[in-house]
């Protein structure tokens, strides 16, 4: 695993640095760490796309870590961003990095540990996010976030993506049939025939569900305060639009 | 009247009697696990009525008495609810049953010079009967809700309220029981009469009761708000106050440096007085004071408890919840979490808040030792035995209710969530 450090404080980020490698060395986990003391430094590392974990201090000398994390998020757009300062500003740009962990200095032993165990699971977790379509003795993946919604057709699905009634694919099968891990995924059933991803829901309001792309989809009155509910419940927890 | 018409008069004074009695269970306990709830209510009322019409039962006698008895407490299990609760249901359809029956029964009797026992073989008294059961059953069911939505009354208080109509239950059978084969006379009337005019007094009572109670509930969880407010902005306050006394210092080393032309070492001492300055106030800027006032005070009660708790939260400068309520949220959210956490491992607690054109989002999420069990997302029970605890929760959705906003709480994998939004637009 490549992880990236940077902090204008040398002996911080060296406390930072061991107590990562303390860490990866009782996961087993082989580990490539970088430690900068400046945002340019950072920046100029070789093989940045290679990164999939950067440990920012916020109050760079030279250059503000929020804007240093999102500059490192185009050349490496999965690396996730902990961010380890004295003080957690959350300024207007400031959340639109979708940091992994705000983590203060003085706490850092003590919440290290348990940030990198989450996101190790994620990271884990992150890998298998495809949908496989078999059919005709073809597999076909399908990334989560490329489908706005699945439609049952009679005994057909119709996987839609962001342009509307345009599906990206058509399969023989069932909604029922859809795996769960596509429902822990952000995926939620909202009546019969159609599955929405949450991701891209625009509003839910007079039993309609309206997508971004402009689709309207009829929700279930049995089930409308449920899926309302379950849609909060996901905005509050993943939801990022500024 | 004909025997078959008796018979269908009779069932159907006996249907409204049962209706009454679901009325006033779902008012009082609302949904509990059993679903479809209108299929199991029709099984009920349905199961009753076979049992009554095979065994014979018959209708205002002892073993009706029995029937009803038993329907009122089986009925409660449909029905969410504690087991206490169940038993308050109980008693308040026992004690509106009698009392509605009996007043009928003896008014009927007196006015029409009808004999006790013959007076329910007349149609004018089992119509009057079966209006009086719907319309009281309308009453109680909406009494029952307002106490179960004030919810001011603890355990205690509310069985010792429950004495009373507690021995009405009882005086009514004895007058059912003891009834002869004679019209009421005026002594028996003003009995009858009495026992309905003192329950309604006491209804009354414990309504003034609920009514005191919740207010003085009101207004021990303003003032703990305040008092959570003032010590936030006074942690806030000593904090720059020490700063200004340590500022002192700092510029005193600074125009020493500057004296003595040491300008880069000036500038390096100045970036690290910055910092220091910084991370010595608040632990947060969210350019809302009160609310990073608020937040590093439940970050240090939370580091005390051995609580992590992560932030993630936008720029807080307008949102749409005035001060006090921003408190109230805020603190009762937190306080909770941090409470359940400290017994989970690990102890987390993660706060999230966004805000986009249209709402503000609120998420807080925080491990629990065991999972929770709520039965169609309602609020769970405190487990904490002191008076004014476990309204946390409570007040934080009459705040919502307040903006309009909606929430939503669920427990799985030990964790616990509670997720809300406040609409922008429409303050």
């Amino acid at each position: 695993m490549h992880l990236l450090i940077c902090d204008d404080d040398a002996r911080f980020a060296a406390r930072v640095e061991q107590k990562v490698r303390d860490e990866l060395a009782q996961r087993g986990i082989p580990a490539q760490i970088t430690v900068c003391t400046r945002g340019e430094e950072a920046l100029a590392t070789p093989h940045l796309e290679l990164y999939q974990v950067a440990l920012l201090d916020v109050d760079l000398d030279t250059m503000n870590g929020i804007s240093l994390g999102r500059q490192l998020r185009q050349s490496s757009p999965d690396i996730a961003l902990i961010y380890i300062s004295a003080y957690l500003e959350f300024a207007p740009e400031g959340y639109t990095v979708n940091a992994f962990r705000y983590i203060l200095k003085r706490d850092m032993e003590r919440m290290l540990p348990n940030c990198l165990e989450a996101l190790f699971r994620e990271k884990t977790a992150s890998g298998r996010k495809v949908l496989t379509i078999r059919q005709n003795r073809t597999e076909m993946e399908l990334p989560y976030d490329s489908i706005y919604c699945l439609e049952s057709d009679l005994r057909k699905v119709n996987v839609y993506g962001d342009v509307p009634h345009q599906p990206l694919c058509s399969y023989y099968g069932k909604l029922t049939d859809l795996p769960a891990e596509l429902f822990e995924n952000g995926f939620l059933r909202v009546g019969r025939s159609d599955v929405v991803n949450m991701r891209y829901i625009r509003q839910i309001s007079g039993y309609k569900v309206t997508l971004r792309n402009g689709v309207e989809l009829s929700v279930s009155r049995n089930g409308y305060a449920a899926i309302r509910a379950t849609y909060l419940e996901w905005k509050g927890q993943f939801s990022d639009e500024s | 009247m004909n025997p078959e018409s008796w018979f269908l008069i009779g069932h159907i004074v006996c249907i409204s009697q049962w209706c009454a009695f679901i009325m006033v269970d779902y008012a009082y306990l609302g949904k509990g696990r059993v679903r479809p709830l209108w299929l199991w209510t029709t099984v009920l009322v349905a199961g009753e009525l076979f049992l009554g019409i095979k065994l014979n039962i018959g209708f205002f006698t002892l073993l009706s008495i029995w029937e009803n008895v038993g329907f009122v407490l089986v009925s409660t299990l449909v029905f969410g609810g504690t087991l206490a609760q169940k038993l308050t249901a109980a008693l308040i359809n026992g004690t509106m049953c009698l009392l509605a029956e009996n007043t009928v029964r003896y008014v009927a009797s007196w006015v029409t010079h009808t004999s006790l026992l013959m007076i329910w073989k007349r149609m004018d008294c089992l119509v009057a009967m079966t209006i009086t059961n719907v319309i009281v059953g309308v009453l109680v069911a909406y009494f029952a809700h307002r106490w179960k939505t004030e919810r001011a009354l603890e355990s205690p208080q509310a069985l010792v309220m429950s004495f009373f109509p507690g021995i009405t239950v009882v005086l009514n059978v004895v007058l059912m029981i003891s009834a002869e084969d004679k019209p009421a006379d005026f002594l028996m009337l003003l009995l009858t009469l009495g026992l309905t005019v003192a329950v309604l007094i006491h209804m009354g009572i414990v309504q003034m009761f609920n009514d005191q109670m919740a207010q003085q509930q009101a207004l021990h969880v303003q003032a703990a708000l305040e008092r959570e407010r003032a010590e936030a902005l006074m942690d806030s306050y000593t904090t720059q106050r020490r700063l200004t006394h340590e500022f002192t210092n700092h510029t005193d080393a600074l125009a020493l440096l500057l004296q003595q032309g040491e300008y880069e070492e000036a500038k390096a001492y100045l970036a690290t007085v910055t910092k220091t300055i910084a991370a010595n106030t608040t632990i947060m800027d969210t350019h809302n004071p009160l609310l990073d006032a608020l937040l590093s005070k439940k970050y240090e009660e939370a580091s005390r408890e051995g609580v992590m708790l992560y932030f993630d939260l936008p720029d807080l400068r307008e949102i749409p919840l005035d001060n006090t309520d921003l408190v109230m949220v805020v603190s009762n959210l937190l306080n909770n979490a941090i409470d359940a956490a400290a017994k989970a491992d690990p102890p987390e607690v993660y706060f999230r808040m966004r805000k986009t054109e249209a709402e503000l989002l609120v998420s807080v999420r925080n491990r629990v030792q065991k999972n929770l069990d709520l039965p169609d997302g309602q609020l769970p029970r405190s487990t904490k035995k002191e008076p004014g605890h476990g309204m946390g929760l409570w007040n934080v959705t009459d705040v919502l209710r307040k903006y309009q906003g909606e929430y939503t709480i669920s427990c799985r994998e030990k964790w616990f969530r509670f997720t809300c939004s406040v609409p922008v637009r429409k303050i």
